[in-house]
């Protein structure tokens, strides 16, 4: 794990510290929920399956909590709050009540945890695997686990219970990868790759990803075992909007190059200078057109290759600079996440390659990271919290001032108030539907059609909330007072949990900053090493003109080690 | 949150790729081939609203052109790679540059300090890469590799004991890494530098037997021999570097280590080094063999011997160097390459100052790979290519080495000699032999080479010196001929000519005969060649002229013409020699009658006026072209030859003979004129000359065919004068007449003729010419008494010499006797019958008798044609009297019955008359039917005609032509 890893983790982790305090302290609905409990699991367990942790958490109250130790745990992992899951799960795993999904939760946590060995034994918990909800990314995650073990035959067992789609796609494709980079004899990995191109059926953006990862993988394989004719086909179909299209571009390109065509390499290769050359694929490329040139034997135009690949290479550096500079002076959210109008930042909005905007490219290249993807949507979450939180705060205000007018009016509009007018009017609605119930020609299937059963319950919910309004009206002024205290009570927790939040958002906005500058600094470094590499190329190619007209004196030993 | 494996993909990518490829590739790989998590799904850009595939790209259009290059150079790239190094951020890129300019610098052996970085401040510089890719994590994977980059700078900064430390460090963490081999060899280094000897060959085994490749090998088991060395393990480190040899197949019996690649022979050669230093610290080449003898094979014997030599070579050992080089070439004379180390074996002595050694070498080295050696016999054409040069210098500097000798021993024979002490002549003909036989073999071996002429010629001259002179003739005429362009050509080729005299002095007691005529041929032909050879050398000439002389004396003219004709051609002879070739030259010319060469050669003598023989030349220069003149075919050529004589020598004792032959061949050419002129002269000149009378008649004749008949005439007339012969006088005399006659000068030629008839009556003939030429020029001068005078002469000249008497002088004499007798006729005629008849016609019979007698008598001269003039004249006598008779007077008183009767009466007595003039005409008409005609016989039938028409006159009956018919 490197440093910079470890130092995101760690700034992940005390930002989940916060946030695990700030969500605990939460105006939140868990106390007093008032809704039906099948309703309210229902959203709760829509928020989990939606990703949003945050939202699931702010739902959950205690008795949940309790009751559903696994989805608390669930949500407190997505929402990165990591600390306590240790205990909790140990927790939960001395419970004997737990279910197969709790099971399945659990080992999903531990694999996601990284800890393969206790996932697999959560997994294996499991008593009934075949009606499992998801049975499917169990098969992966076990399939997953052994891989990491380095058991790559147990991951296939593993699979042999998947049924198919999208998830097993994925794992027999990690399953390909796994044999690729293992096992010298690549047939293993390349009948992997088939059964996942054969899962992968489904016609979605996600489906066609993996589909080109697939042909990009199966490719190599072949351009590794040197059989160029079976590996230029696999490139030939990835979909160049994919985001293996630079790969398989730059693959393609070198396949032909070892079949000799050094032309079509070069094409293959000149196609990807239209792609960012952030992409390191395509900055290989610029790298390898010289290269092809050179063999070709064309000498001059390799030095122009070099230069223009140093000139691209400069470029970009150019934009790495001005960018991180921008950074240094603003943030990641100015730039990157808010809409603004910061001066100097119109070369950075504008369309620069084919379609994308350099924020675009840059902000794909930041969020490749997968530490700095969840930062971002932390920071998203936050944002979205704390505009939450403006929003409850401004709604509170609105309700302060609402509660103020209505303490105000109250009086009158209670002397206004006619429930018996009200009811009378109800009942006639009543006496019609009776009515029309009873009409000829009225038939069930018509009476269904006009939904008169529910316009009845309806006027009897009605006449229930006029009850209701009835008693508050009679409590009126009371609850009023009461309101407003507790508005204000509210209104002074948003308000400290927004200061306390925005403060949050700056620390994070500061961390992402930093890391997304590092990350910066990594592809700058990245940058500059092409660079070098490029001028490395051109004083190779130099050196060779050089010698070519010069005498070997005498060839001594390597000077690397002498 | 944990989304991706995080495990390294490791991907072989094929091996032809370039390293820079390989690190692209596997860093893409990495990035690429990332397992993947449904956890975090990618962040997806859409680019295109309609999903294109990569094999649906249109190949991008991209123009191959290639342009002209820049100059770059070495110390451009270098610099280059200098910038590269020090802005480089990339700890990789500065270390590979590193690397590039450390190997540029010493490829080329660049110094200059611009192009320097300092190795401290180069370690420094890894070391702090080092820690950059400690610190950023860039080379994370790559441990390993950073550890040895540390213990690579920590070798630049001195600390080697560091080094091994951390070379132990990465063996022992990363076993399996790539660097491990070359760490363990580079603690194997590390050890072996710090003098741990025993620990250096126990890690290099370590490399030898655990080593993942075998790229460390070579070096390990090089260095292996070292570390063995160094334990003082002789025979083990010997075997170990034998093994390092056996590790290159290229080097079997291989002369040198050029056939390795470049990087590897410095190796090799440090090698060889090791094991002469083994060597020499034993028994050098001695031990050389046995270990030879124990590994079973002698693959490398000139390999070892050659770093044994130079090893020794190095320590200015020279004598053993020497040694080592002399053991090769007897232990493996069959090896081609064995005369390398007789060549090592000089150059040791050389160096080393040890001149007698250093000639024993050479002379060993021809002995041992000269061309009638097996070691020769045994070489392909290529190879005698090679060894031919060394033979050929070292032959010649034997050779002369010899001959200076030779020299010096004759100098000091001649100085012993002078003094009157006993010489060492056995040495001095050796070392002549010695220097002779080394120049031959010089020879031989140089094959066809234009140095060879003055080889053999200083062979030749030792062989002289030696005595041996019949071989050196031989070899004079090799040195002088086979290569005739030397500068010594020419001396060698007289040297072999005069040698002969020395060859012949020899023979003792006396040279034979037979011999001797071989050997003078032998020398003749030697000198011709000479000739041939050399024909503008000084010797040239007075060479020829001798040989030239000698033929002369032999009277082979042939070849003394031939010898001295070459002779004159030299333009350096002198003049005696000259003078002397050209008077053989032109006798012998002249003895084989080329006259025209003998003339020419005469005439070139003259120049040299040289007074004594002035006389005789002239003489042979005049007899040359005379000669010339008689052998000249063309006449008139031949005759201007003649004249030639008298206007190059006029005074020469031939000039009137030649001016007289010059005469008669124009006659013969009927060049008349210059005859004439020819003849004039001579007689003028020589007048009291023999042929002056010859000369005289062929005047005669010139003048008259050049029509000129009064000269000739003139000169007839001094000959008729003073010729003695009187036929001939009478003949000119007589000529000049007839000449005068025919020119119409009767008036000079009267005299003449009567002079002839005077002087030389008994020319019958001519005399009677003579005669009827005065009667035919009084006929015409119509002087009738004179022409009567001397037609009385002529008829009474022939008639006194009847017995002289020929057809012409009779027809002559008939003719004039026959006009004579017309003297009487005429009276005849004149004699009128007159009244009274009888006496005027006995008068008439009386002179009809006279003239008939006078005619009658003209048969004397039995011409056919007088005969027939006297017939005719004799009948017509008679019918003139007959028609006298009928004419003659009548009586006046007769009546004409008288008158009547006398006619008849007078027809009677004429009758007869008639009847027998008719009967002589007949005579003449009878001698037609004999054949006989002439204009007397005609005029008888015209007579005859009228006097008998009946008979005689016919009206010839004329057939007509058919064309007239028709």
């Amino acid at each position: 794990m490197s440093y910079i890893r470890y130092i995101q983790r760690l700034t992940i982790k005390l930002i989940s510290a916060l946030m695990c305090v700030l969500a605990l302290s939460m105006p939140s609905l868990a106390k007093t929920h008032h809704i039906p409990d099948e309703l309210y699991q229902g959203m709760i367990k829509f928020e989990l399956d939606s990703g949003k942790y945050f939202d699931s958490l702010v739902l959950m109250d205690e008795q949940y909590q309790s009751q559903n130790f696994v989805n608390y745990i669930t949500a407190l992992h997505g929402f990165n709050i990591s600390n306590e899951i240790p205990e909790l799960i140990s927790g939960a795993l001395k419970q004997k009540n737990l279910s197969d999904a709790d099971y399945y939760q659990i080992g999903r946590i531990e694999y996601l945890q990284d800890n393969c060995i206790p996932a697999l034994k959560a997994f294996k918990k499991i008593k009934d695997t075949s009606s499992l909800e998801y049975h499917e990314a169990w098969s992966f995650y076990r399939a997953n686990c052994f891989i990491k073990l380095g058991s790559n035959v147990r991951a296939g067992q593993a699979l042999s219970d998947a049924y198919g789609g999208t998830w097993a796609a994925y794992a027999y494709y990690n399953l390909a990868i796994a044999y690729s980079e293992t096992s010298r004899d690549k047939t293993s990995a390349l009948r992997a790759l088939k059964i996942a191109d054969s899962f992968n059926k489904k016609n979605t953006k996600e489906a066609k990803s993996l589909n080109d990862r697939i042909n990009l993988a199966a490719g190599k394989i072949y351009l590794d075992a040197e059989k160029y004719d079976f590996a230029i086909p696999f490139f030939k179909k990835i979909h160049l909007d994919s985001e293996s299209a630079p790969a398989g571009l730059y693959l393609n390109g070198l396949a032909l190059l070892e079949s000799g065509d050094f032309r079509a390499a070069t094409q293959s290769w000149h196609s990807l200078k239209t792609y960012p050359v952030v992409d390191q694929a395509v900055a290989e490329a610029y790298l390898a057109i010289p290269y092809a040139f050179e063999r070709s034997g064309y000498i001059s135009q390799t030095l122009e290759a070099y230069l223009d690949a140093s000139n691209t290479f400069e470029l970009e550096l150019e934009k790495i600079d001005k960018l991180d500079n921008l950074l240094k002076e603003h943030s990641v959210a100015k730039i990157f996440l808010e809409n603004n109008e910061i001066d100097g930042l119109e070369w950075f909005l504008a369309k620069d390659v084919v379609k994308n905007t350099t924020l675009a490219v840059y902000h794909k290249y930041i969020v490749q990271d997968s530490a700095l993807y969840d930062q971002f949507r932390l920071f998203s979450e936050l944002s979205m919290l704390k505009n939450s939180l403006d929003f409850w705060s401004s709604q509170l205000t609105v309700f302060d001032e609402s509660l103020s007018n209505k303490k105000k009016t109250y009086k009158k509009q209670r002397s206004e108030f006619d429930a018996p007018n009200i009811l009378g009017k109800i009942n006639a609605q009543k006496t019609d539907i009776d009515m029309l119930q009873k009409q000829s020609g009225m038939t069930s299937s018509l009476s269904s059609n006009l939904q008169l059963d529910v316009l009845k319950n309806s006027i009897e919910v009605l006449k229930i909330r006029l009850d209701s309004l009835q008693k508050k009206v009679r409590k009126g002024e009371t609850v009023l007072n009461s309101q407003l205290l507790e508005s204000k009570r509210l209104k002074n927790v948003i308000n400290h949990a927004n200061t306390r939040l925005t403060k949050l958002i700056q620390a994070l906005d500061m961390e992402v900053t930093k890391t997304v500058r590092d990350r910066l600094a990594a592809l700058r470094a990245r940058m500059v090493s092409n660079f070098e590499r490029s001028e490395q190329g051109r004083i190779y190619l130099f050196e060779g003109m050089a010698e070519s007209k010069q005498v070997k004196k005498r060839n001594l030993l390597d000077g690397r080690y002498q | 949150m944990m989304s991706m494996f995080d495990f390294r993909f490791c991907l072989l990518l094929p091996q032809q790729v370039k390293a820079k490829l390989l690190s692209l590739a596997v860093t893409l790989s990495v990035v690429l081939l990332t397992p993947m998590s449904l956890a975090n799904e990618s962040f997806v850009i859409d680019v295109s609203k309609e999903p294109k595939k990569i094999g649906d790209i249109k190949p991008a259009f991209i123009v191959y052109k290639d342009k002209p290059l820049p100059q770059v150079s070495i110390a451009y790239v270098l610099k280059r790679y200098i910038k590269l190094f020090e802005t480089a951020q990339s700890a990789s890129v500065k270390i590979d540059a590193l690397n590039r300019i450390n190997n540029l610098r010493a490829k080329y052996e660049l110094d200059s300090k611009k192009l320097t970085i300092d190795p401290m401040k180069q370690s420094q510089i890894v070391l702090e890469s080092f820690d950059k890719i400690m610190s950023s994590g860039e080379f994370y994977q790559r441990m390993d590799e950073l550890i040895y980059q540390t213990a690579k700078a920590t070798q630049f900064t001195g600390n080697t004991k560091d080094t091994v430390k951390r070379l132990k460090l990465l063996v022992g963490l990363y076993p399996r890494s790539l660097l491990v081999d070359e760490s363990m060899f580079r603690m194997a280094e590390g050890y072996f530098e710090l003098g741990e000897y025993a620990k250096a060959a126990a890690q290099y085994q370590k490399v030898l037997t655990f080593s993942q490749t075998d790229f460390f090998h070579l070096k390990a088991k090089y260095k292996l021999a070292w570390s063995k060395f160094r334990l003082d393990r002789f025979d083990a480190a010997a075997k170990q570097a034998m093994d390092v040899l056996a590790v290159f197949p290229v080097l079997k019996n291989a002369l040198n280590i050029d056939p390795l690649e470049l990087e590897k022979q410095d190796l090799v050669e440090d090698n060889l080094r090791l094991l002469s230093i083994l060597f020499s610290k034993q028994e050098g080449s001695k031990t050389l063999e046995s270990l030879q003898a124990s590994i079973g094979h002698k693959d490398y014997a000139f390999l070892l011997h050659d770093a044994l030599f130079r090893f020794y070579l190095i320590q200015d050992r020279f004598q053993d160097a020497a040694r080592v080089a002399h053991a090769y070439t007897e232990n493996y004379l069959s090896d081609f390459y064995a005369y390398k180390m007789a060549l090592n074996e000089i150059k040791s002595y050389k160096t080393g100052k040890f001149e007698i050694q250093e000639w024993k070498a050479k002379e060993h080295l021809v002995a041992s790979f000269g061309l009638h050696t097996d070691y020769w016999r045994a070489l392909n054409t290529e190879e005698q290519k090679v060894v031919r040069p060394i033979l050929v210098s070292h032959l010649l500097e034997l050779a002369h080495l010899y001959y200076v000798k030779m020299q010096a021993a004759f100098d000091q024979k001649s100085m012993v000699s002078s003094s009157g002490t006993q010489t060492n002549q056995t040495s001095y003909h050796a070392l002549a032999k010695q220097s002779a036989d080394y120049y031959l073999a010089l020879v031989e071996a140089r094959g066809d080479n234009r140095m060879n002429g003055s080889s053999l010629y200083l062979a030749a001259e030792a062989l002289f010196k030696s005595g041996d002179f019949k071989r050196s003739i031989d070899v004079y005429e090799r040195a002088a001929y086979e290569q005739p362009g030397h500068a010594d050509a020419i001396n060698a080729g007289y040297a072999a000519i005069l040698t002969y005299h020395d060859l012949a002095k020899s023979f003792k007691p006396k040279i034979d005969a037979v011999t001797a005529d071989l050997h003078k041929n032998s020398r003749r032909e030697s000198i011709k060649r000479f000739a041939k050879y050399f024909p503008g050398a000084k010797q040239t000439p007075a060479l020829l002229n001798g040989l030239a002389s000698e033929f002369f004396e032999e009277k082979d003219y042939f070849q003394a013409a031939k010898v001295s004709a070459e002779a004159l051609t030299k333009a350096g002879a002198g003049l005696d020699v000259f003078y002397s070739s050209g008077l053989i030259n032109a006798h012998s010319n002249f003895e084989l009658e080329q006259f025209k060469l003998a003339e020419a050669g005469y005439e070139r003598l003259l120049t040299y006026n040289k007074q004594k023989d002035q006389a005789i030349l002239k003489e042979r220069l005049a007899a040359s072209i005379y000669k010339q003149a008689e052998q000249e075919p063309i006449i008139h050529l031949s005759a201007e030859l003649y004249l030639k004589v008298v206007d190059k020598v006029p005074n020469a004792s031939i000039v009137p003979q030649a001016l007289y032959d010059a005469s008669s061949q124009f006659l013969q050419v009927n060049k008349w004129r210059q005859a004439i002129a020819s003849l004039s002269v001579f007689q003028q000149r020589f007048p009291k000359h023999a042929l002056y009378n010859d000369a005289s008649d062929k005047l005669v004749f010139a003048y008259l065919e050049n029509n000129e008949p009064i000269s000739a005439a003139e000169k007839l007339i001094e000959i008729a004068n003073t010729s003695n012969d009187k036929t001939k006088a009478s003949n000119a005399l007589y000529k000049a007449a007839e000449i005068y006659t025919e020119n119409d000068f009767l008036a000079s030629a009267l005299p003449l003729l009567g002079t002839f008839i005077k002087r030389y009556p008994e020319q019958f003939d001519l005399v009677v010419e003579a005669h009827q030429t005065q009667i035919s020029y009084f006929d015409v001068q119509k002087n009738n008494d004179a022409k009567i005078q001397w037609q009385k002469k002529l008829v009474s000249y022939e008639k006194n010499r009847v017995k002289s008497r020929t057809a012409r002088s009779s027809s002559l004499a008939a003719n004039a006797a026959f006009e004579l007798t017309y003297l009487g006729l005429e009276k005849f005629e004149k004699i009128n019958l007159s009244l009274p008849l009888k006496k005027s016609l006995a008068k008439k019979t009386k002179a009809l008798k006279a003239i008939v007698s006078q005619l009658e008598k003209l048969s004397e001269y039995e011409d056919a044609v007088i005969m027939s003039a006297a017939t005719y004249q004799i009948a017509s006598i008679y019918r003139t009297l007959a028609r006298d008779i009928l004419n003659s007077e009548r009586p006046s008183a007769l009546s004409d019955l008288q008158l009547e009767q006398y006619n008849i009466l007078l027809e009677e007595q004429a009758y007869p008359f008639e009847e027998q003039a008719m009967d002589i005409y007949k005579i003449n008409i009878d001698k037609v039917a004999q054949g006989h005609y002439d204009k007397w016989i005609d005029r008888s039938y015209e007579v005859m005609a009228e006097m008998n028409p009946t008979e005689f006159k016919r009206t010839l009956k004329v057939t007509p032509y058919a064309a007239e018919m028709f």
